[in-house]
């Protein structure tokens, strides 16, 4: 015997709807339809329940039911007026190409990253080896001069020694020089006096010694002595300073007589002689 | 309460019609002609056939009473089922047989869909003023499930919703639907 379907049941398990859509076993068929046969109320609803759902389906079918019409009308003042379109159509390009950018730059960052890295290290590397090759080179040089320095120190050693051993000698030039007659000769026109000359009897050579300017321009000078009426009596060329800075013109003591002589100085330089100066000269023969 | 008052006047029925009396057959069909024509309906969805179905029913469910053939009076409505069912199979079969011959040329299945079944004017007004304050998602919902036909799983899981909110929607929707329909209908 079939138990008759009770209203707890077909509430529960959605009988009606089931029974109208005919998803209810072939037993569950029967049971419901013997129970609406018997139920006034079951029946009622069952009735009203397809007329439901058939209509809902209607309704869908005709889009009469479509959310987007729903939609559309509940979001109409704001999402339904469009503007939002462009803004939002902008905002995603502007957002993608800044991100894009931004990953651009991080990129790059990274790379000039990586290069300055790798240039510093270069650089720290090449600092080094400058280092190392410039602290060489000093070690080097200050080997050198301590060498350089123990050297000077034995050479002066054994130059102390040389002299200790060595008997000093009279320096014959400077003696000789003295026992030569000479005088200083100044320009004419700077000097207010006339350069005077003893000569002594005996002496073979007179010094004329004329100072020059150090430093000067010409490889050699030469010296012309005249009379007083202008008669050359000697031209001494190939005159060249000595240390003191002056120039030592020799002239034999048996050209010149007592009297008043001119000098004058020329500067030679490639082979062309320049006048210098004149120089008034008295000697006094005894 | 319903049910043994039913029984009572089935078996009062039934022995008056055993005695011939024709008002107890017309007491019979207006108590179970509508529910034999909604069964027949919800099988064979042809207003034409549902039609049929109710008046061969009752043809033999007369000849059968006549002849004292139901054993318990107390079970009236299972054996009009099983009588309604019975004409139905044969319907069918009857309907295959003959369109498996004429089938292109008579075009005998017709419409045979729920809404053609069961809709009429005042159902699709009455619809159309319950879904009036529905809101998007609960429109979406009566779409989804009774056109769409998907489970009341998939609906909830792609409206965000609970399975009993969906109960919940649906009862509510009915509700207003039976009472404008009641409205319409009687009006």
């Amino acid at each position: 015997l079939k138990e008759a379907m009770t209203h707890r049941e077909i509430e529960e398990k959605e009988i009606i709807e089931r029974y109208v859509l005919h998803q209810l076993s072939s037993d569950e068929r029967r049971a419901f339809q013997e129970h609406y046969f018997e139920c006034d109320e079951c029946f009622e609803r069952a009735h009203t329940e397809a007329r439901f759902i058939a209509s809902a389906r209607k309704a869908s079918a005709a889009g009469a039911l479509a959310p987007t019409n729903e939609a559309k009308k509940a979001a109409a003042s704001f999402w339904g007026a469009g503007w939002w379109r462009p803004v939002l159509a902008l905002s995603a390009t502007a957002s993608l190409v800044l991100a894009a950018v931004v990953i651009w730059l991080w990129l790059s960052r990274t790379r000039l990253q990586t290069q300055l890295e790798s240039e510093r290290q270069a650089r720290q590397t090449s600092a080094a080896g400058a280092r190392q090759s410039i602290d060489n080179t000093q070690n080097e040089i200050e080997a050198k001069l301590r060498q350089s320095e123990t050297e000077r120190a034995r050479l002066q050693q054994r130059l102390d020694e040389l002299e200790r051993r060595q008997p000093a000698r009279p320096n014959h030039d400077l003696i000789a020089q003295a026992r030569i007659p000479s005088v200083t000769l100044e320009s004419s026109r700077d000097s207010s006096g006339i350069a005077q000359l003893s000569v002594p009897a005996g002496a073979r050579k007179v010094l004329l010694l004329i100072p020059v300017e150090p430093g000067n321009r010409f490889a050699s000078f030469t010296a012309e002595v005249f009379t007083k009426s202008k008669v050359l009596i000697d031209s001494i060329a190939g005159v060249r300073p000595n240390r003191s800075g002056s120039l030592a013109v020799s002239v034999p003591a048996a050209r010149l007589g007592s009297g008043d002589y001119r000098v004058r100085l020329y500067g030679v330089n490639q082979g062309q002689h320049e006048l210098l100066a004149e120089y008034d000269l008295r000697v006094l023969k005894k | 309460v319903q049910e043994t008052a039913t029984t009572s006047l089935d078996a009062e029925i039934v022995a008056n019609i055993r005695l011939g009396d024709a008002s107890a057959e017309t007491a019979l069909y207006e108590k179970y002609s509508a529910r034999v024509y909604f069964l027949a309906l919800s099988e064979l969805h042809s207003k034409e056939d549902a039609e049929d179905v109710r008046a061969e029913t009752f043809l033999r469910v007369l000849q059968a009473l006549r002849q004292d053939q139901l054993r318990s009076p107390g079970s009236l409505g299972p054996f009009i089922v099983g009588v309604a069912l019975n004409v139905i199979r044969e319907q069918v079969r009857q309907s295959s047989k003959t369109q498996s011959l004429d089938e292109k040329e008579l075009n005998l299945t017709g419409d045979r869909s729920l809404e053609s079944a069961f809709i009429d004017a005042e159902a699709s007004r009455a619809l159309e003023e319950a879904a009036r304050g529905l809101k998007p998602r609960e429109r979406e919902f009566l779409r989804m499930y009774y056109y769409e036909e998907l489970s009341k799983p998939e609906i909830a899981r792609a409206l965000g919703v609970k399975e009993e909110r969906l109960r919940l929607i649906k009862s509510r929707v009915l509700k207003r639907f039976r009472e404008s329909y009641k409205k319409l209908t009687s009006g």
